[in-house]
């Protein structure tokens, strides 16, 4: 999925509820992030391993995710845990989503994109911030970063916006899209940074159409 | 064996049933962790399954479709009362 491991940012924890699924992309990549009831968030491949349908028309029951297609339910750990055409049935532990590690840590949820590996360190530290929003923005991840300025650290970009400090997490949605998602350094700049973010995203996506017009 | 468990032999015929079929059903039966055998002969697919009734129809009905290059008309089943090959399930 990304070219160098690392953590990859996909919500705003504020944008995930508990009991609900929601779909993201990931340099192409179709994930579901959906968190359960006791507040657990997950995020795994958006195909269930039955007939395909994506997890994120799902639905979650306490701490299991049910696939809207048939009702398979998949349990935190991925595992099949009910197969509702077939009640008696105990379903292999073979049968399960494919996950990702997850974590959720200063106000963002973060995702390891590689299965099967174990990150080798905690996402970057984002504390004391105020989540202000996600912003989906027509534009390639380089010129969105050009536009940004500030300093880049990994997925994080630390920068000014209207004079105000601002932290953007970048999620790569493919070669067109990028999303960040955007921390204030205050609950009373929260206003001012969300009205910055759509000028900013309006500046950034003439400036694409601009590049594509002209190639 | 468990009372659920069934053995056996599906065959599929239609056509463009190639290697990419084998592997899709090696793919569902590996998911079901069915035993047996999948074979491609003369243009067919022959299945050896050993598993829970309801993961070999989970099984079946998936190989109706196929890959979307392929194209099933004809499912053969039978209860097969021969050995089954030990381990996991695996193409001959």
């Amino acid at each position: 999925m990304n070219e160098a491991v690392g953590w990859v940012p996909v919500a705003l924890s504020v944008d995930v509820l508990a009991g609900a699924a929601s779909p993201a992309v990931v340099d192409g990549a179709e994930i579901v992030v959906w968190r359960t009831v006791a507040g657990r968030v997950q995020v795994w491949v958006d195909r269930c391993p039955h007939r395909g349908m994506r997890f994120s028309f799902g639905f979650v029951r306490g701490e299991e995710l049910a696939c809207l297609y048939h009702g398979w339910q998949f349990a935190a750990d991925g595992g099949c845990t009910r197969i509702p055409a077939h009640p008696d049935l105990t379903p292999p532990a073979t049968i399960c989503s494919d996950a990702y590690e997850a974590r959720e840590a200063d106000g963002l949820v973060w995702f390891w994109p590689v299965r099967g590996t174990s990150p080798d360190a905690p996402p970057p530290s984002l504390a004391g911030l105020s989540p202000v929003r996600s912003l989906t923005i027509r534009a390639p991840a380089d010129m969105v970063l050009a536009a940004l300025g500030g300093t880049v650290d990994g997925p994080v970009v630390r920068t000014e916006a209207g004079g105000l400090p601002l932290v953007a997490a970048v999620q790569r949605k493919n070669d067109c899209i990028t999303t960040l998602h955007l921390l204030a350094a205050s609950e009373a700049d929260q206003p001012a940074v969300a009205t910055w973010s759509e000028a900013f995203r309006r500046r950034v996506e003439a400036a694409a159409s601009d590049v594509a017009s002209a190639a | 064996m468990d009372a659920d468990v069934e053995v056996v032999r599906i065959v599929l015929a239609g056509r463009g049933l190639d290697e990419d079929f084998v592997d899709f059903v090696l793919d569902r039966a590996h998911r079901f962790s069915l035993r047996g055998t999948v074979a491609l002969e003369g243009g067919e697919i022959r299945i050896l399954a050993e598993g829970p009734a309801a993961l070999i129809d989970m099984m079946e009905v998936a190989c109706m479709l196929g890959p979307v290059q392929c194209l099933v008309d004809d499912v053969r089943r039978e209860t097969w009362t021969g050995p089954v090959p030990a381990g996991r399930f695996a193409r001959i």
